[in-house]
């Protein structure tokens, strides 16, 4: 019985088979050729990253790529926690609201895109209300103001998602830790700090995962509303890699791309250990 | 516990081979029927092999097959209604033109070669749906309802008529879905309950043919006097005269295996026709065009759908011809509704299946490409050109998707060995040596017809040609000579026109243009010089061109009626060549505008230029400094490097330069010198007619060009000097912010800036 | 009767700050429904109406863009070109749904067995599988691009809906949810189920699954709305239009005809929607589930 301990193995082996030749190998692949040269594949040990990283459009756009997770995980963070908690505590409309929450979700991408374009535009709709209140326009798409166009619309689509997810963190507390606390004459906010915070940390980690991998997500809308060169604050190494690869460039995508999955990897085994260690 | 964990994986592996097993069958049916397209999974497999021999290396050498050669229906051509063989052994069309609403008779005696082509007179303004061709070479064209109708004698003569066609519902009104003539001139209509009639167009009369059907005709095809018609059980054949039906098995079958019994809008699963023999039937899918002598137990394909375009599934089919048994003619429409018309010659000296295959890549299709694959094609029976389009219209693909897919196929080792790099990341491309010098075969085409040096030369980099355009065209100034003397900048120019507008406020001072034509014939005059020495982008160059855009834009004020359609669609291909000077000088023969600007791109442009000039007393010139003037490249080739040794693929580009093809098409001056002297010779004369906006008529004459016009001419193309910038993604950026600017969002200065940010972005990557 | 009491405990200030909290609340989810709400709009707007609205957007000039919540003149035409004029919208509509029931089928036949093992067995190397899936599933399609579609090429199912399914069928996402659920069934039930000598497969068949059941649920759904939104994997692996699926259709509409886009919008969004409905409270349940542990 000793290769007993293998059992799980043959449960994970199907799929683990398909995630190899599907994702694996393809990202090994792509490892490789962060060595090679584009074509004719010879070996050029770690030129390709000395290139990437004296590329002016590189460091941008991984600037840009790393601020956007820094603004927007925080901020969808937050605003969903403290929506969760209102929710908890509302209890009536909370079946509604949560529905109403997570329907963007459901919206395809294409027609997101239309509204925006409309929304968004220098004469669009936003801008229209904004003159009506007598305030001067602003070029949404053209401006800085790119950006807060694009952690608009990841908010507004990952809202009710984590919402949901704290929801759940948060019914891990158990009632009578908040009821012993308040008799002990704690406000509002102290058991938020003291009780809840801690309560829901064990939920955040997963949060925090899916909240980060929908990040990537929002390139899809800020591709099909301002093209493959939109404003500079909003162009995102996804932007890159594609227009890299539209001009053969593949040997700067790869290593741009392998680059990415270390931070990544990075970021999560970080995380892991952060969560792991407390 | 041991048993279970087996089973386990046992079951999993059980079910991932089935899933996979289903799932290659499936995928088989799907591309077979109605979808992907026979030819691409061809090409599908050579990635896999990495070789195209071997995607046919199991077929046997014989000898003997039926070539293809796409036939180019006259121009005016949007939309062909019907064809037919006549008795005298030409062939007619029914075709359609949106612009001018004309439905036209086109008759050709040499199998499509040469056409000549008859407007239908008389027609009332009816949107004509169905039409069919008599084989005494008159035609019926029809609404659909059959109510109102033109029939037209073999002289051209059309008579107005309509038919009383029973079966109305109350409010709704019964359809005619198809209509054809049988061989002894009958015609015969289809109803949309299935019902098939003897219809006389003179009297209006109808009548049915084979009364009491307990089953309803889906489409026919004519077959002599019979009529072969697809029901719901299969495949009958009916004589038109009597109706009865001939008995024939193998052919009721045909059609068994098809998953879309019924036709759409002129455009059926199966095609039908006589074949050569008595009693025989041809039909045509997309697996190939297939011989049935009735009685026989056997379908014989005499040409397979893979190795021609009818194994394209994106091609409908419209109606086949049988003209001998060595010949057929197909008739069909691609994805875009486009027509085409095939033509099957059998050759008795070709390899029963081509050995090799030539992959040709564009971006955009053109004529010029058409021309040089099927004049290749003609030289090499034996390779199979394949031909893809990145870039077609109206589906929603950008030129990005397109070169990346390209990139991919590229990568793949599946990359075309011919590109046609308009539009294309060039400069990338050789950097990263996907493009092979031929430099020694442009000069063996130097050698043999000669080449304008000057086109060649500004295409040398280190020696070597990469990238060679086939053909060119140059920006001109065009109008009185106050104006052609201001040729040598946008910002002359603009003076000229401003002070021409202060001293006459309430004249017209240049020809009108929308906002995407003006902006693209500057680009065209202009941008030669943008680039910097490090390559990048001159800030202030590019923001006078928007300034000099946006002043020649709102200088005149045109109405809506004088700002016609053909200003409106006024639209480009991409570096394409709009011969758009040949529209000043329309503008300026009916008087709107002391001068244009424009891009010439044919000796036709010229004479027409110089004949309405000489009337109106105005010239044309270069635009442009004068010693640096620059010209528009078009269909510019390159051979894939990993293509280099391919003897096809320099055949092919050998043949694009030659003289030949070269001669064949005025899509933009030609390379080739042999080639150009050919367009000179083969100049003619013909008359211009067109009215006044106040009604008077206007005309000219255009002659052909003196000795001393022709010089002028031949000394103007040997004296240019650069290619514009050609870089698609600047030109996009460029062209896209420029009509924001034209439409009055932003100056041109924000204009400018928006640009040169986003093009600073794109040089930095 | 505990919560009857607190509430009869709450005096007016705590009643105003809930109402502000409700106000709050209803503003966001306006926010989040508003979207939808002018998706019905504008599918019932005629054109010229619609012209009218979006003018300054389409053709610059004067003025700005405006919306009506609902439209003066409704029309069900659009309606009727999506539904009637529009064959290769139904044929896009059936690819989608041939790709995303291939992804769903798929996913329950290897990924829930994948999430199962993580989720219940040790043995070596699953810390690092686990790692491996979720950095991959982090990473962005552009990075493997090239190399996935060289892997298709090689497998020979390029420009087939394979393409855009198989990959699908074995992202690491759903597995990652799967397991999370997977995990929170107590290791005590199972053991007391391997004690009465149920074979592994019975435990994970019998038990697993069941239990189980809102989470995989879950996961379906999530990976229903992926699928139907898919856009980068089909325009890479399928060059034969005919097999795009509908998510490719919206993109293509100009913004010309607006009013057409939104209805298309519309009726691509109703599968969706209804999936997601029907799916919500399964949904609630398994991303709740996804969070408890760890």
């Amino acid at each position: 019985m000793g290769w007993k301990k293998y059992t799980g193995w043959l449960f994970l082996l199907p799929g683990f088979l398909g995630v190899s030749v599907f994702y694996l190998i393809p990202f090994l692949d792509v490892v490789r050729r962060s060595f090679t040269q584009a074509v004719g594949g010879k070996f050029v040990g770690l030129a390709n990253y000395q290139m990437i990283f004296g590329n002016q459009a590189f460091l941008m756009a991984a600037k840009n790529t790393l601020r956007f997770a820094a603004v927007c995980l925080p901020l969808l963070l937050v605003i969903s926690l403290g929506i969760a908690v209102l929710l908890q505590k509302l209890e009536a409309w909370s079946g509604f609201l949560k529905g109403a929450y997570l329907i963007p979700l459901a919206i395809p991408a294409a027609s997101v895109v239309l509204l925006w374009k409309l929304l968004f535009d220098g004469r669009g709709i936003l801008n229209g209300i904004l003159t009506a209140a007598g305030q001067s326009g602003i070029d949404w798409m053209n401006t800085g103001a790119s950006f807060g166009v694009l952690v608009f619309s990841y908010i507004w689509k990952n809202l009710g998602y984590d919402v949901v997810l704290w929801i759940a963190g948060l019914s891990m507390v158990p009632k009578q830790v908040y009821e012993a606390a308040r008799v002990d004459g704690a406000g509002e906010w102290r058991c938020f700090f003291y009780i809840t915070l801690p309560g829901i940390r064990p939920a955040a980690f997963t949060i925090v995962v899916i909240s980060f991998l929908n990040s990537f997500k929002v390139f899809r809308e800020a591709y099909l509303v301002a093209g493959n060169y939109p404003q500079d604050d909003i162009y995102l190494l996804q932007h890159l890699f594609q227009n890299w690869f539209r001009e053969l460039s593949v040997d700067k995508m790869a290593s741009g791309a392998v680059t990415m999955a270390a931070v990544i990897f990075f970021l999560v085994c970080l995380l892991q250990k952060s969560w792991d260690q407390k | 516990m041991r048993k279970g964990t087996r089973a386990i994986g046992l079951i999993l592996a059980l079910a991932l081979t089935a899933v996979g097993f289903a799932g290659c069958k499936d995928t088989k049916k799907d591309v077979g029927n109605g979808s992907g397209g026979g030819t691409q999974k061809t090409e599908g497999q050579d990635g896999l092999e990495g070789s195209s021999e071997d995607a046919f290396s199991d077929n046997y050498g014989g000898k003997g097959r039926f070539l293809e050669t796409e036939l180019t229906l006259p121009k005016e051509t949007d939309r062909v209604l019907a064809a037919g063989k006549l008795s005298d052994g030409s062939i007619s069309v029914v075709g359609y033109n949106v612009n001018s609403m004309q439905y036209y008779i086109m008759n050709t005696k040499d199998l499509g070669d040469s056409w000549d082509s008859k407007e239908v007179q008389g027609m009332e303004l009816f949107y004509v749906s169905r039409a069919a061709i008599a084989p005494d070479g008159g035609a019926v064209l029809m609404d659909p309802y059959g109510e109102e109708l033109v029939q037209v004698t073999p002289e051209g003569a059309a008579t107005a008529g309509s038919l009383a066609l029973p079966g109305a519902e109350g409010e709704k009104k019964n359809q005619i879905q198809q209509a054809g003539y049988t061989e002894d001139g009958t015609l015969i209509v289809l109803d949309i309950k299935g019902v098939l009639y003897r219809a006389d167009a003179k009297q209006g009369t109808v009548e049915e043919i084979t009364k009491n059907m307990s089953e309803e005709a889906y489409y026919f095809g004519i077959a002599g006097n019979d009529i072969v018609t697809v029901m719901g059980s299969g495949v009958y054949r009916i004589d038109a005269g009597t109706g009865e039906i001939k008995k024939d098995e193998t052919l009721r079958q045909v059609t068994d295996s098809s998953q879309e019994p019924l036709g759409g809008e002129n455009s059926y699963p199966y095609l039908f026709t006589a074949g050569a023999e008595a009693d025989s039937t041809i039909y045509v899918n997309h697996e190939g065009l297939f011989f049935h002598q009735m009685g026989g137990s056997v379908n014989e394909q005499l040409i397979n759908g893979a190795l021609v375009s009818l194994g394209d599934s994106s091609l409908s089919f419209q109606q086949a011809l049988t003209i001998d048994e060595s010949t057929y003619l197909v008739l069909g429409s691609d994805s875009l509704g486009v027509p085409r018309l095939y033509r099957y010659i059998y050759d008795s000296q070709a390899s029963a299946v081509p050995e090799k295959q030539l992959k040709v890549y564009a971006l955009e299709d053109s004529v010029t490409l058409q021309q040089a694959i099927s004049y290749f094609q003609k030289q090499n029976p034996d390779v199979f050109v394949k031909k893809t389009i990145g870039l077609t219209d109206n589906d929603g693909i950008t030129a990005e998707d397109a070169l990346r897919t390209l990139s991919t196929d590229i990568m793949a080792g599946n990359g075309p060995d011919v590109l046609i790099l308009d539009g294309i990341p060039v400069e990338s491309y050789i950097e990263k040596g996907i493009l092979a010098d031929m430099k020694d075969l442009v000069e063996e085409v130097e050698e043999e017809d000669g080449l304008f040096e000057n086109i060649k030369e500004a295409y040398i980099r280190d020696g070597s040609i990469y990238e060679m355009p086939s053909r060119f065209g140059f920006s001109v100034v065009e109008g009185e000579a106050e104006a052609v003397g201001a040729k040598n900048s946008l910002e002359a120019f603009l003076e000229y026109a401003k002070g021409k507008k202060s001293s006459d406020p309430d004249t017209h001072v240049l020809t009108p243009m929308s906002a995407s034509g003006l902006l693209h014939e500057l680009y065209y005059a202009d941008s030669a010089g943008w680039r910097k020495e490090d390559g990048s982008l001159d800030a202030e160059k590019l923001e006078a061109y928007l300034k000099a855009a946006k002043e020649y834009f709102d200088l005149d004020t045109y109405s809506q009626e004088e700002y016609n359609d053909q200003v409106e669609n006024y639209t480009f291909r991409l570096g394409g060549m709009g011969g758009a000077a040949s529209t000043v000088a329309n503008f300026r023969l009916i008087l709107m505008g002391y001068a244009g600007i424009g891009t010439i791109s044919s000796v036709r442009d010229v004479q027409q230029i110089y004949a309405t000039e000489a009337q109106i007393g105005g010239a044309y010139e270069i635009f442009g400094e004068a010693d640096n003037s620059s010209f528009v490249p078009y269909v510019s080739v390159g051979i894939a490097a990993q293509s280099a040794e391919n003897q096809q693929a320099r055949a092919f580009v050998k043949g694009l330069l030659g003289k030949e093809c070269q001669t064949a098409s005025s899509d933009g001056f030609p390379v080739n010198r042999a080639a150009y002297q050919e367009h000179l010779k083969n100049q003619k004369e013909y008359a211009i007619g067109t009215s006044r906006l106040d009604g008077t008529a206007a005309g000219v004459d255009v002659k052909v060009l003196t000795e001393e016009q022709a010089n002028t001419l031949l000394k103007q193309l040997e004296s240019l000097k650069r290619p514009i910038l050609t870089d698609r993604v600047i030109q996009e950026l460029v062209i896209e912010e420029g009509i924001k600017c034209l439409g009055g969002d932003g100056t041109p200065k924000e204009a400018a800036d928006r640009i040169m940010q986003k093009v600073k972005l794109y040089l930095s990557e | 009767m505990e919560k009857q009491e607190y509430k009869a405990c709450m005096h007016m200030g705590k009643r105003i700050q809930r109402a502000v909290c409700l106000g709050v609340l209803l503003a966001m989810a306006f926010l989040s429904l508003g979207p939808v709400v002018f998706l019905m709009g504008g599918s019932l707007m005629g054109s010229n109406e619609m012209e009218e609205c979006i003018r300054p957007v389409l053709r610059g000039g004067d003025g700005y863009a405006v919306w009506k919540l609902f439209p003066m003149y409704p029309t069900l035409k659009h309606l009727v070109e999506v539904f009637f004029d529009s064959p290769e919208f139904f044929q896009m509509f059936w690819n989608s749904m041939k790709i995303t029931a291939g992804t769903l089928l798929g996913q329950l036949l290897v990924g829930m067995p994948s999430a199962w093992g993580l989720a219940h067995y040790s043995f070596p190397g699953k810390k690092a599988v686990y790692m491996l899936y979720i950095v991959l599933m982090m990473m962005p399609f552009q990075v493997t691009m090239l190399s996935e579609y060289l892997v298709l090429d090689m497998l020979g199912i390029m420009d087939t809906l394979w393409a855009v399914i198989l990959p699908g069928v074995f992202s690491t996402f759903s597995v990652f949810i799967m397991y999370r659920f997977f995990s929170g069934i107590p290791d005590a039930i199972i053991e007391a189920a391997r004690c009465d000598g149920a074979g592994e497969f019975q435990i994970f068949w019998r038990m697993g699954i069941p239990l189980g059941s809102s989470g995989i649920i879950s996961a379906m759904v999530l990976q229903f709305l992926e699928c139907w939104n898919l856009i980068e994997q089909p325009v890479t692996f399928l060059k034969t239009k005919s097999l795009w699926p509908l998510s490719l259709y919206l993109p293509q509409i100009s913004m010309e005809k607006a009013g057409f886009a939104l209805c298309a919008s519309m009726v691509t969004l109703l599968p969706a929607l209804l999936v997601f409905l029907a799916g919500s409270d399964y949904l609630e349940q398994g991303i709740t589930a996804a969070a408890i542990k760890e």
